[in-house]
């Protein structure tokens, strides 16, 4: 082994024994696994009912007759649990860990996180925090942000300006209940569901 | 042996691991938590295997090279976290803080030969497996990552080179 291979092993050990530590790998890896698995457990969700639409339309048809109407399609059910997580690259400014301890939930497509500084979120608000959310953009941060809310199993629906442009903000919403939230920024668009407890 | 169990045995070394490779503390922690998510997802077949390790390691050093691929046409990065030295610490602090960032100017398969050589213990039939290519590569690699160390090393310790 030569002298500059010899500074290399050293310094690798080195290196090596500053290395970070999550104390809780394993359960992070659990909760990495369960968040893929609902974000694809919904987008199966919503095939299976785009394609169960389309059948059932296919086979409701009359044979002559033209379509008296569109099926409508109802949005997967369910909420996903906000769980605190490790935070993706572009989420981590102005953090100082990448695993805050905090709740969070991605968008479906993973566009946009919400941090869930309040939680759990409420509705009406609880006295002892307010619903805030720290809206993360992982493109196109710039533009107008606003926030289409419908709660599920009805036709209660909100809209919000929330801010210029993603970021901090209270979002308090007037029921309880799971609400599936399109989002919309500059030009993009996204959507998400958060789960609203009882005040 | 349970996935939990495996964790808390090899976690450490596996983040030191992902971390000697990368350089970068935001990147190790993804690195490493996306192959225990593959190892975990088929945990019965990984824990059957001879070597979890191996499998493990497999993916964080593929999943680095994949990740260093994809960034390559834009910023070089500073993969190795300088500690700046001041000119007047001793010369073995500077000779350091040179090979680090020499370390970090290193092609993304000739760090990964040189850790997984000198930090992991691998020889080069393993390497060459791990890498998937020859060991001559292997060899190729690795002579040329010291050789670019050394010449960092030489280069500053000439009158008017660079710090």
């Amino acid at each position: 082994m030569t002298d500059v291979e010899r500074l290399l092993t050293a310094e690798l050990e080195d290196l090596g024994a500053r290395a970070p530590h999550d104390p809780d790998l394993a359960a992070s890896v659990r909760r990495r696994a369960r968040r893929q698995a609902a974000v694809l457990a919904s987008a199966l969700a919503v095939l299976l009912l785009v394609a169960g639409g389309a059948v059932a339309a296919t086979r409701l048809r009359p044979a002559a007759a033209p379509v008296a109407s569109t099926p409508t399609t109802q949005p997967a059910t369910g909420c996903p649990t906000p769980e605190p997580g490790t935070l993706p690259v572009w989420a981590r400014a102005g953090f100082s860990s990448p695993n805050p301890g905090i709740p969070m939930v991605y968008s479906d497509r993973g566009l946009m996180l919400a941090i869930l500084f309040g939680t759990p979120l409420t509705a009406p608000p609880a006295a002892d925090h307010n619903n805030k959310i720290l809206w993360v953009a992982k493109v196109g941060a710039e533009g107008a942000f606003s926030i289409d809310a419908r709660l599920e199993g009805t036709d209660v629906r909100v809209r919000r300006e929330v801010a210029p442009a993603p970021g901090p903000s209270i979002v308090d919403l007037p029921a309880a209940g799971c609400w599936h939230i399109d989002l919309r920024w500059g030009s993009y668009t996204d959507t998400i569901s958060l789960p609203y407890a009882p005040g | 042996m349970e996935f939990s169990e495996y964790v808390a045995a090899r976690g450490v070394a596996l983040e030191r691991f992902a971390y000697v490779l990368s350089g970068d503390a935001h990147l190790a922690q993804d690195l490493v938590q996306t192959a225990l998510l593959k190892a975990y997802r088929r945990w019965r077949w990984v824990a059957r295997a001879e070597h979890p390790d191996a499998y493990v390691r497999r993916i964080v050093t593929r999943s680095y090279l994949d990740w260093r691929r994809r960034r390559s046409s834009g910023e070089q990065p500073v993969s190795v976290l300088p500690d700046r030295a001041e000119p007047d610490l001793a010369e073995g602090v500077a000779e350091r803080d040179r090979l680090r960032r020499a370390l970090g100017a290193l092609s993304p398969k000739q760090r990964a030969v040189l850790v997984l050589r000198h930090y992991e213990g691998l020889d080069d039939a393993a390497i060459a497996a791990l890498l998937r290519c020859g060991e001559g590569s292997v060899r190729s690699h690795a002579s040329r990552g010291v050789a670019r160390l050394r010449a960092s090393l030489d280069q500053t310790t000439s009158p008017g080179g660079p710090r």
